[in-house]
């Protein structure tokens, strides 16, 4: 129990930070932003309008906790351009950045379990060799190269499938699929990467416990020593790892949503860039922020769940 | 001598190092390699197959690609030095003092700052500092060299915390030896080995984000080659020019894993504990 308050404690400084430096961002523009948004040939009115808009007239602690009381409400400004409420703009998007984040998970499972598995079990062989340098590769190709690849060879060779494109799940299913499974795989082979070795290296250090010699000792075949006894407590550290992929994966996603047009949330962040509208720009860090210090929460409480020694106190340093 | 036959024993770690030598040297003698000039249109040779005189085809420009490529090597090279120096001089000595005079600015102030930027999906982080700076390669090496900064405040941080309590440090201490010669003359030296590490691994992430920053249109801008805007203007010529794609990402990808592998064979031979 003091481990979950210290926990949930310790995630109200970081808020609390992670809220101050997305409120910096727009302060952060060289000269004033609102001059910067609207372009040399703005009138007067509009000029002043928006500084009002974004509060820019007031003295920037009054701005910070204002924006925060918003913030804090649901409301996340309204768009500078698409005159919609950011927050609604970013709900929109949600559920297809969640689809792809869902499939990626799905697909770089399917890949990683087994050959780490495999690679652990033989290790020091060719096989272990093969594997993990399979996954140093994949850790560096870049993901917009590999998905033109994809589209290369998928799509523009051989028709399989769409090259870009959305259809949600609920209008048609067939179609929704087709379209995801290209992105999916794409951004799946590269976390797979990285939760392979984790596996294997988890998996290598569990394999010489003693518990598992017993177990080798005792007659037990080396698939249920593997699956019943080692791979259960080698998943521990690959849940963590799991969680602070989300970080990265969600990084990812922006690439991956451009290439394939799918109206995602990373994209609405490169588009917002484009279109230099700041204010979802800010709202949408702040979301993808919060969102990483929540998955990584629950992460950290799941870690405490599955592994009784971290609830007595061993991992609640730091 | 024993020290280089024990990292030439880590036989990927040297593929690495040849693999960086290699862009070193394709990035110095870029002007003696390249059989033409990176910018040069030749509207008489649009969109060429790779051929005997132009080795990886052109472009829609009539452009060289494997001129463009070896160019390109010199801001992929630019990128892993600026990027990881940025994130160096700013992660290094607060990780140092932070972790050596610990207290409430380490605890309170430093380590939650770090928390709050890792929370920060780190290319969407450089997305956004890009966009309200402008686009362009320096804006693009400040946007992930504060993305990096938080990574070397941690290991540098956690190694002083190891070593500040040996007792050289604790002879040095008694002897009345001024804290910033502790600091840089014994701890900064028995620090380095994690630091180097993570500069090489990072080196791989600078490049492949200032890669990925110039494809999405934010990094660098036309017409200075470099293998990530390449790939950008490429994507539009998959179905008529698919070669266009592969060279430059191709280059991306061998770099990368080269600084990868380089990072896994320095772990190898500088961690004691996997040394053999």
């Amino acid at each position: 129990m003091m481990f979950v308050v210290k926990r949930l404690l310790l995630t109200i400084p970081i808020l609390i930070l992670v809220s101050i430096m997305t409120f910096s961002l727009i302060h952060m523009i060289p000269g004033d932003p609102a001059r910067v948004i609207l372009g040399q040939e703005a009138t007067p009115e509009a000029y002043e309008a928006l500084r009002a808009e974004l509060g820019l007239d007031k003295p920037i602690v009054t701005q910070y906790f204002t924006w925060l009381g918003n913030v804090v409400q649901g409301d996340l400004g309204m768009s500078i351009t698409d005159r919609v409420p950011v927050a609604d703009l970013i709900l929109q998007r949600l559920p297809a950045t969640i689809e792809l984040t869902i499939g990626t998970f799905i697909f770089a499972l399917i890949i990683a379990i087994p050959t780490g598995i495999l690679a652990a079990v033989r290790r020091n062989t060719w096989i272990d060799y093969t594997a993990s340098f399979t996954a140093l590769g994949g850790m560096s190709i870049p993901n917009f190269w590999l998905a033109l690849m994809a589209i290369i060879y998928f799509s523009v060779e051989n028709q399989w499938l769409p090259s870009s494109g959305y259809v949600p799940f609920s209008e048609d299913p067939k179609a929704n699929l087709m379209a995801m499974l290209l992105p999916c795989m794409v951004t799946g082979l590269r976390e797979s990467a990285m939760l392979m070795r984790m596996l294997r290296s988890s998996l290598v250090e569990v394999v010489h416990m003693d518990f598992v010699r017993t177990a080798k000792a005792k007659g037990l075949n080396e698939v249920r020593m593997v699956l019943g006894h080692a791979l259960r407590n080698a998943l521990i550290p690959v849940v963590t790892t799991s969680g602070l992929m989300i970080a990265g994966l969600l990084g990812g996603l922006v690439i991956t949503e451009s290439i394939f047009s799918i109206p995602g949330f990373g994209r609405l962040i490169v588009e917002s860039v484009f279109k230099r509208d700041y204010v979802t720009v800010q709202g949408a860090i702040l979301v993808s922020a919060v969102l990483v210090v929540v998955v990584n929460l629950l992460v950290d409480l799941l870690y405490a769940v599955i592994d009784p020694r971290i609830k007595a106190g061993k991992g609640a340093e730091g | 001598m024993k020290n280089w036959k024990l990292f030439m024993r880590s036989g990927m770690g040297v593929v690495g190092a040849i693999i960086i030598l290699g862009l070193i040297l394709c990035a110095t003698f870029a002007s003696v390699i390249a059989p033409y000039d990176p910018n040069v249109q030749d509207y008489n040779s649009i969109l060429l197959e790779p051929n005997s005189e132009h080795w990886f085809g052109t472009d829609d420009l009539g452009r060289d690609i494997f001129s463009r490529v070896v160019y390109g090597a010199q801001i992929s090279i630019k990128a892993a030095i600026v990027s990881v120096g940025i994130a160096m001089i700013i992660g290094v000595p607060i990780g140092l003092f932070t972790g050596y005079y610990r207290g409430f600015w380490d605890e309170w102030v430093v380590m939650r700052v770090v928390d709050a930027m890792q929370a920060f999906p780190f290319l969407i982080l450089a997305l956004a500092i890009s966009a309200v700076l402008g686009a362009g390669f320096g804006n693009a090496m400040l946007a992930i060299g504060i993305g990096f900064a938080p990574a070397f405040i941690r290991i540098t941080r956690g190694q002083v915390l190891s070593l500040r309590n040996m007792e050289y440090i604790h002879a040095a201490k008694s002897v009345g030896m001024k804290d910033s010669r502790i600091i840089f003359g014994h701890i900064l030296p028995n620090a380095l080995s994690p630091i180097i590490i993570q500069a090489t691994l990072a080196m791989a992430s600078g490049i492949l984000a200032e890669a990925s920053l110039s494809y999405l249109g934010l990094g660098v801008q036309p017409p200075t080659p470099s293998w990530g805007s390449m790939l950008n203007q490429a994507q539009s010529l998959l179905s008529v020019a698919p070669y266009a794609t592969y060279y430059p990402g191709l280059a991306i990808f061998v770099v990368v894993l080269g600084f990868n592998l380089l990072g896994d064979g320095l772990q190898q031979y500088l961690n004691p504990r996997t040394r053999k």
